[in-house]
């Protein structure tokens, strides 16, 4: 094991050019901007450098785990919610992604269900969809643990499963059962 | 190891990322380390993740799964009920409230020998309707007016009024005290004097529902239980009270700091705001007139002597202003 008390501007080094597209990837996929998506991975190695001591060896969850919050409270602070929906221009996927028009709905349909999952549950699903960790690091990044990853993920599969057989869902429940503070608008 | 794997191929194709060229990065290593060293381009101050705060119910038991459900969920994480995904208009719905608190600073402050307050509702479900205005002076006299109609009967039914009340005729009423907030009794001065900055306003008020020392049957109130109150207490100073204006505008923009604001678009009376506490729990309903920064219509509502009525089935239309027009 590499001992921390090296870790100088070799170890950063190493560590920026391994994961900054990594992380400004991981903008790209919740902010739809990526002129932000390049400032907060700036923001996430200076982070890394001035707490150099407290990054794992597997420095990429905690990378993960830093830009998280740094998104978290720029939200907070303009007062805004992630978007909804990641990235909702299907011509760019459909271009950058070379699928054909028929799978456009299908990519549509798929972040629509994303979107009607609790934010946390999404953020599992594009950990492991897309920054394609495993379930410990994802629980890594989201500084729980690895069974309540594994419980949130397995939710959050038979949802999505649900929500993509239904592309327009009405919250269903038992009849009989009290209508759980119906949003009626 | 299988479940990963079939989120990947699921949603793979989805990814916005998945084939973007990432540009080099603008800065060096070395500039980073340097930047990180002195401080320079903004350094991310170290805060601590709120929680989102959850109003229980009275049982402690449903309370405890919201507490547990809640403390993973960032403050500004979007509202979760399945179904929703109407998170881009719960920020327009905070900007309502900032706009509303913006326009109430302007208005000047009222003046009056009144403070005039007209409650409606009509329920939706049964076609009853209740009406009642107060007035009440300065030195702290005050009449009250009441409505009653019931759709199956022709006159009013008296056995809907208080004692002393009579359908339709002023009576002058003595309250012990004529404004409470947070379940403390407040004077008109009391009102004007109180923080016109957000965070303060927000203290002040716990620290009357605290010192109100209101129990419910279940006992001392729960922290969720007085931030209800104190959510409460805001609401009322929007509406029946007669909170000076950068009063008004304060707690407008404690009302819009709220987790999940909402909006319903424009409705009668101004625009629709959805504001909830809690997923187990019926979400406040608020109409603002943009126009006045006042609160039109709620369904959760503070009477100026500290009664909360709400409504089960619609809201009640809310008005509230200094006049000089003696009860009639």
């Amino acid at each position: 094991m590499r001992r921390v008390d090296e870790r100088g501007e070799r170890w950063f080094t190493d560590i920026f050019a391994a994961h900054y597209s990594d992380i400004v990837r991981y903008g790209v996929r919740r902010l739809v901007d990526a002129d932000t998506s390049v400032e907060v991975a700036q923001e996430v190695f200076e982070i890394a450098w001035r707490r150099r001591r407290d990054v794992p060896d597997n420095s990429l969850p905690w990378l993960y785990g830093v830009a998280r919050r740094i998104l978290a409270n720029r939200w907070r602070a303009q007062r805004t919610n992630p978007p909804a929906y990641p990235l909702p221009d299907i011509s760019t996927i459909r271009a950058s992604n070379g699928y054909g028009p028929s799978s456009v709905a299908v990519i549509a349909d798929l972040h629509a269900a994303l979107a009607r999952l609790p934010e946390i549950d999404q953020e599992i699903v594009r950990l492991i969809g897309w920054e394609q960790l495993t379930i410990a690091e994802a629980a890594h990044v989201l500084g729980c643990t690895r069974t309540a990853a594994k419980v949130r993920l397995h939710r959050a599969r038979r949802r999505l499963a649900a929500g993509l057989r239904s592309p327009m869902p009405t919250p269903r429940r038992p009849a009989g059962s009290t209508p759980m503070k119906a949003r009626s608008s | 190891v299988k479940a990963e794997q079939h989120i990947r191929t699921v949603f793979g194709p989805a990814d916005p990322a998945r084939d973007t060229t990432i540009a080099p990065p603008p800065v060096t290593p070395a500039q980073l380390i340097t930047r990180a060293e002195t401080g320079a381009g903004g350094s991310p101050h170290r805060r601590l993740p709120r929680r989102r705060l959850m109003i229980g119910g009275a049982a402690a038991a449903a309370a405890a799964v919201v507490v547990a459900a809640g403390g993973l969920r960032d403050a500004q994480a979007p509202a979760i009920s399945a179904g929703d995904n109407t998170t881009e208009a719960s920020n327009s719905g905070q900007n309502i409230l900032l706009a509303a608190a913006t326009t109430a600073e302007k208005t000047p402050l009222g003046s009056g020998a009144y403070w005039y307050t007209k409650v409606a509702t009509t329920s939706s479900r049964s076609g009853e309707s209740f009406q009642e205005e107060t007035w009440t002076a300065r030195d702290g006299r005050a009449w009250s007016r009441s409505h009653y109609q019931h759709p199956a009967a022709a006159s009013a039914s008296p056995s809907a009024f208080p004692p002393g009340q009579q359908h339709g005729k002023v009576v002058e009423v003595t309250q012990p005290n004529p404004f409470s907030l947070g379940g403390a009794k407040m004077t008109i001065e009391q009102l004007e004097a109180l923080p016109t900055e957000t965070t303060a306003l927000k203290a002040r008020i716990a620290e009357l529902v605290d010192s109100s020392g209101i129990r419910t049957s279940a006992g001392k109130m729960t922290p969720a239980q007085q931030q209800q109150s104190v959510f409460e207490g805001l609401v009322s100073l929007v509406s029946l009270l007669p909170a000076p204006p950068n009063v008004r505008a304060a707690a407008l923009r404690a009302i819009a700091s709220y987790p999940n604001v909402e909006t319903l678009g424009t409705t009668e009376g101004g625009h629709g705001l959805l504001i909830t506490f809690d997923p187990g729990e019926p979400p406040a309903r608020l109409v603002i007139d943009p126009h006045t920064g006042q609160l039109r219509q709620t369904n959760v509502l503070v009477l100026t002597y500290g009664g909360t009525m709400t409504s089960d089935a619609g809201t009640f239309a809310v008005t509230s202003e200094w006049t000089n027009t003696p009860p009639l």
